[in-house]
């Protein structure tokens, strides 16, 4: 069988995109990966945690593009592809905001102690009685 | 259009190219929601990151970037490899395609028993997370034990759970293999290759988060 240079519909219309692109971008992966080393061991400052997840961005967009045949599918494979970042992109966009603004107002340990409760609350008469076996829990924790 | 391929098409698609679509369609559908699994846990990281980043610098340096990068490079090519095997199945190539799923299960093994050896590692270092946590290593800044054991409680759940997608995995693609030498795959019927490399694409960019994020946190001197 002829080596083909360029993707040509298969058996069914589904596109054969030939191994030379595979490879292709499986070098570019390892170039960016060595790049991201390499950046790692240099002071950026802020910008090192940046560096790194624009690099990785790029490295999963050129898996999902060419590894996973994104870039020769049809609009509809690319709408139920986009639609899965586009719901981790409200996962992020809507956690991080909450929590980075926690520091707002005052009560950056709002969410690492417990939360205020009413130091009295009810209390199980039977633990006054000692009659809990250790494995139930009657009292909040601290 | 007449079906050459009978046999091959369920009688609900109109044709072999419908069902292929919904095949990848659905496929999506399912690494959308894993996209949302992995998601959480990486946005559990990213906010004690921010609120711990001394005991992120820290817990990273534990880690050895040998290793992550090796593991890295390894996923790497274990992707080329299991693309080759999907052309291979799409192009009739039955040598090219065994070797290709060979080639993908020694590097999946691989990227595991370094993984293991990375575990075996932070158990002999106290760094576990439990009665036996003991950070004994350099530290910046001024974290506390219990924001370093943080990091590990996350840096085992995040790697375990990828770790445990790759044993999946391997244990799919050895199944993929035995049909390969049954001779199933042909160019009319390759799709059980094409969609177990998608769940494997996904896993190795699962892997190229994980690494920098992990590993790489303030290394520079």
């Amino acid at each position: 069988m002829a080596h083909d240079s360029h993707a040509h519909d298969g058996a069914h219309g589904h596109t054969i995109v030939p191994i030379k692109v595979y490879v292709v971008t499986g070098i570019a992966l390892a170039v960016l990966m060595l790049l991201t080393v390499a950046a790692a061991y240099i002071d950026l400052g802020s910008m090192n945690a940046v560096v790194a997840m624009v690099i990785a961005i790029i490295k999963a967009g050129l898996i999902v593009l060419f590894f996973m045949n994104v870039k020769y599918s049809t609009r509809l494979t690319w709408i139920f592809v986009a639609s899965a970042f586009f719901w981790l992109f409200i996962l992020l966009g809507m956690f991080l905001p909450d929590y980075l603004a926690r520091d707002f107002v005052h009560q950056s340990d709002a969410w690492t102690s417990s939360p205020t409760v009413p130091s009295v609350l009810p209390i199980d008469k039977r633990v006054l009685h000692g009659e809990l076996h250790g494995h139930e829990d009657p009292a909040p924790e601290h | 259009m007449a079906h050459s391929s009978d046999g091959l098409v369920a009688h609900h698609f109109e044709d072999l190219e419908q069902q292929t679509e919904s095949a990848v369609l659905g496929m999506w559908l399912f690494l959308a929601q894993e996209v949302m699994f992995f998601g959480g846990l990486f946005v559990s990281y990213l906010v004690y990151r921010i609120k711990f980043p001394d005991a992120w610098a820290t817990a990273s340096g534990a880690l050895n970037v040998w290793q992550g990068g090796g593991n890295t490079v390894v996923l790497l090519v274990s992707s080329v490899t299991m693309a080759s095997s999907v052309w291979c199945a799409q192009t009739g190539r039955q040598r090219g395609l065994k070797l290709g799923l060979w080639l993908t299960l020694i590097l999946g093994l691989t990227f595991l028993v370094v993984k293991y050896f990375e575990y075996k590692d932070k158990f002999f270092h106290h760094l576990i997370p439990g009665a036996n946590f003991h950070w004994t290593g350099p530290v910046i800044g001024s974290p506390t034990e219990g924001q370093i054991e943080l990091f590990f409680v996350l840096y085992f759940i995040m790697t375990g759970m990828h770790a445990l997608h790759m044993i999946i995995g391997a244990g799919i693609l050895i199944w993929i293999m035995a049909l390969a030498y049954k001779g199933y795959f042909s160019p009319q019927r390759y799709m059980k290759v094409e969609l177990f490399g998608f769940y494997w694409h996904f896993v190795d960019i699962v892997w190229v988060f994980l690494f920098p994020l992990l590993y790489l946190v303030q290394r520079h001197g």
